[in-house]
C-alpha cells in the first residue's frame, strides 16, 4: 500500500495516510452526494431532481419550497449526523474493548439513553426538545457506569466481560422502557414507540441544530482520541510502554463513544447495528490506521442511514419505513457477504 | 549509559503479595536473564518495573527517574516493554507495527518525521525483517513473527529494553536466533535489556547475568557460571539436576536427573 505524508511548516505538522483511504473517502463524500440529489427529489409529494435543485439555489414561496427545505434538507443532514455519531461510538467501543462485535446498542448505551428520553416523553411531555440529548446523555452514561462497575474486575479490560455485562445491562434496562410503555398514557406511549423504531422521518430543523451542536462540541475530543486508540489495538500493556495514560484515556474515550451514541439516540431513536457495521464496513473498503479509520466510519455510517432513509421513503411509498429498520435489513447481508468473502485472510 | 535499579519492591495483586522486597539492578551492555519456578512473580516484577502494574511500596528508577512518578510518556522514551504473547490487530503489515514504535516520538500534529522512517528501516534491517516489510503479520511464523515485535520495541529507540518470555512456544533454532539478536541488541548497542525467560539453558548461554526468583524475592543474582549451580536449581526449582560444561564453548549446561539411575557405558551400547 502507497503511504503518503502530508507535510506542512517544515514537517512540524505531518499526516500519515494511504493512498485508499483517500480514494475511499472520496468514493463516500461522492455517495453522499448522489444519495443528497435524489433525497431532494424522491419523496411522497413529486417532483423532479432537477426542480427540487431550482428551489434550492433559488428560494421561493411554495409547496415545493416548504418540502425541500423545511422536510428533506434537515432529514438528510439529521441522517448523515446519526449515522456518523452510531458509527464513530461503535468505532471507539470496538477499539477499546478490542472486541469487533461491540456496539452502542450491544452494550446498554443506546438502551440508558433510550430509557431516558422515553420516560422524559411519557412522564414529562412538556419538556422542551433540546433536554433530549442531556437526558440521553445522562441515561447512556449511567449505563455505561454500571457496566463498567460491574465488568471492572481483577483484570479491568478483559473485553469480553464487558459485554456479556453489557448484553445483561441492556436487557435489564429495555425491561423498564417497555414497563414505562406499557403503563404509561397512551398518547405519549404511541409516539415513543415511533421514536423508538430508530428514523428520522419527524425531525425538524430544531434537531438539526441540537444534533449539529452536540457533534461540534465532540467533534475536538474524536481527533483527540485517534492517538490513544492507535496504541489502545495492540493492548493496554504495550499502549502502557508506548507512554499512553491507558485508565485515563480509557475512560475519556469511552465517555465520548457514550456521548456520540446518546446524542446520535436523542434525535433518532435507538438505530441499532450503525455502530456495529459501519466501522467493519469501513475496515474492509480500506484497511487504515485508527484516524483514517475514524474518518471512514463517519463517512460510511452518515452514508448507510441517509441511504436506508431514502430507500426506506421511496420503496413503498407513502409507506415509510425506518431508517433502522432498513439499513438492518439491507445492511446485514452486506456484512454477511464481507465476512464470508474475507473469510480466509480476517480472523472474523 | 542508562541504568534500571528496582529498590525494595512490593507489588501485590489485591490481598495477593507476589513479589515482596525484590531488590536489583541492571547495566548498560549486559544481557541480563530472569528466571525462576511459574508463579514466583518474575513477570509481575517485570511488568511493575514497567510501570504497568502500580507498586505497593519501594522503588523503579532510570538513572534519576523514579518510573512511576515521572510522567509516563517521558518513561516511554527510555523503556520499553514487550509483554508476552502481543496480538497484532488484523490486517497490519510488518512495517506498519514497527512503525508504531516510535508512537513516543510523535504527536497527533506530528505523525511522521523522516527520523522516523530512518530508526524504522534501520531496525528492520537489525532484525532481519526487512524483505518482509509489505507482509500481513498474520501471514509470518511465529519466529518472524517475534522479530517484528522485537523490531517494534526497538524502534521506541529506548537505552532499556524488557521483554517478557519472548522465546515461549518457539522451536529451538528460532529461540536461539532471537536470544543472538537480544544479545547483539545489548552489546553492540549499548542496551540494557532484561528478559524473562523459562528455558534455563537457552538463558545460559546468552546471559551475561543471571537473576533466579522464588516466591516474589530474588534468591541469587551474578555471572551465570556463579548462578546456574546444582545447589541454587536445588534451592529455587526443587530440582536435582546436575550441571556440566559445553565442551566446545564451556557454557553450563543444566541436565535433570531422572531417576533412572546411572546408565553405564556397556548397558547404553547393548541397546
Amino acid at each position: 500500500m502507497t503511504t503518503s505524508v502530508i507535510e506542512m511548516a517544515n514537517g512540524r505538522f505531518a499526516l500519515k495516510l494511504t493512498q485508499l483511504v483517500l480514494w475511499v473517502a472520496c468514493g463516500l463524500i461522492g455517495a453522499l452526494i448522489m444519495i443528497f440529489a435524489m433525497s431532494l427529489g424522491f419523496g411522497s409529494y413529486d417532483m423532479s431532481v432537477a426542480e427540487a435543485f431550482r428551489v434550492l439555489w433559488a428560494p421561493e414561496e411554495g409547496t415545493q419550497a416548504t418540502v425541500v427545505w423545511k422536510l428533506r434538507i434537515p432529514r438528510f443532514v439529521a441522517a448523515c449526523l446519526v449515522g456518523a455519531m452510531f458509527a464513530l461510538s461503535g468505532a471507539m467501543l470496538q477499539n477499546v474493548t478490542r472486541n469487533p462485535i461491540a456496539d452502542p446498542s450491544l452494550v446498554g448505551v443506546s438502551q440508558g439513553a433510550s430509557l431516558a428520553v422515553v420516560a422524559l416523553i411519557v412522564l414529562w411531555p412538556d419538556v422542551p426538545l433540546g433536554a433530549r440529548p442531556v437526558a440521553a446523555f445522562a441515561g447512556g452514561m449511567s449505563a455505561a457506569l454500571l457496566v463498567q462497575a460491574i465488568a471492572a474486575g481483577k483484570q479491568s479490560t478483559a473485553s469480553m466481560r464487558f459485554i456479556l455485562v453489557g448484553i445483561g445491562v441492556a436487557a435489564m434496562i429495555s425491561a423498564g422502557t417497555s414497563a414505562m410503555l406499557a403503563y404509561g398514557n397512551i398518547n405519549q406511549a404511541m409516539g415513543a414507540l415511533g421514536w423508538l423504531a430508530g428514523s428520522v422521518h419527524t425531525v425538524t430543523w430544531t434537531t438539526c441544530y441540537i444534533l449539529g451542536l452536540c457533534f461540534a462540541v465532540c467533534l475536538p475530543a474524536v481527533v483527540w482520541s485517534a492517538r490513544p486508540m492507535a496504541a489502545f489495538q495492540f493492548g493496554p500493556e504495550v499502549a502502557i510502554s508506548f507512554g499512553v495514560r491507558v485508565r485515563r484515556d480509557r475512560f475519556l474515550v469511552i465517555t465520548l463513544a457514550v456521548g456520540l451514541a446518546a446524542f446520535a439516540v436523542s434525535a433518532a431513536g435507538p438505530m441499532g447495528f450503525i455502530g456495529l457495521l459501519a466501522p467493519q464496513l469501513a475496515q474492509r473498503l480500506a484497511p487504515s490506521g485508527t484516524g483514517g479509520r475514524l474518518v471512514l466510519s463517519a463517512l460510511t455510517g452518515g452514508v448507510l442511514v441517509s441511504g436506508a432513509d431514502l430507500i426506506g421513503r421511496t420503496i413503498a411509498a407513502p409507506i415509510q419505513f425506518p431508517a433502522g429498520l432498513v439499513s438492518a435489513v439491507l445492511g446485514v447481508p452486506l456484512f454477511i457477504f464481507l465476512i464470508i468473502q474475507r473469510a480466509k485472510t480476517s480472523q472474523l | 549509559m542508562t541504568n534500571l535499579t528496582v529498590e525494595d519492591v512490593h507489588v501485590a495483586y489485591g490481598a495477593t503479595k507476589i513479589v515482596s522486597g525484590a531488590s536489583l539492578s541492571t547495566n548498560s551492555g549486559e544481557l541480563t536473564v530472569l528466571v525462576g519456578p511459574n508463579g514466583c512473580g518474575k513477570s509481575t516484577l517485570l511488568k511493575a518495573m514497567a510501570r504497568v502494574l502500580p507498586l505497593q511500596s519501594g522503588r523503579v528508577r532510570l538513572q534519576d527517574l523514579d518510573v512511576h512518578a515521572t510522567p509516563t510518556k517521558n518513561v516511554a522514551k527510555q523503556l520499553a516493554l514487550l509483554p508476552q504473547g502481543p496480538i497484532a490487530p488484523e490486517g497490519l503489515t510488518v512495517r506498519e507495527l514497527v512503525s508504531q514504535g516510535r508512537f513516543p516520538h510523535q504527536s497527533l500534529w506530528r505523525q511522521w518525521s523522516q527520523a522516523d522512517t530512518d530508526v524504522v528501516e534501520r531496525v528492520m534491517r537489525q532484525t532481519k525483517v526487512a524483505e518482509l516489510a509489505g507482509r500481513p503479520i498474520v501471514e509470518l511464523s511465529g519466529g518472524q513473527r517475534q522479530r517484528c515485535w522485537i523490531a517494534m520495541i526497538l524502534a521506541q529507540d529506548t537505552p532499556v529494553l524488557l521483554l517478557d518470555e519472548p522465546t515461549t512456544f518457539l522451536d529451538l533454532k528460532v529461540q536461539v536466533d532471537l536470544m543472538t539478536l537480544l544479545r547483539d541488541i545489548a552489546h553492540t548497542d549499548q542496551r540494557t535489556v532484561l528478559v524473562v525467560l523459562h528455558d534455563l539453558n537457552v538463558a545460559a548461554s546468552f546471559a551475561d547475568r543471571m537473576i533466579m526468583m522464588k516466591s516474589g524475592q530474588i534468591v541469587v543474582d551474578g555471572p551465570v557460571s556463579e548462578v546456574l549451580t546444582p545447589e541454587n536449581l536445588k534451592e529455587v526449582f526443587d530440582l536435582s539436576a546436575d550441571v556440566v560444561f559445553a565442551p566446545e564453548t564451556g557454557l553450563p549446561v543444566c541436565i535433570p536427573r531422572t531417576g533412572a539411575g546411572p546408565v553405564t557405558a556397556p548397558q547404553a551400547v547393548a541397546l
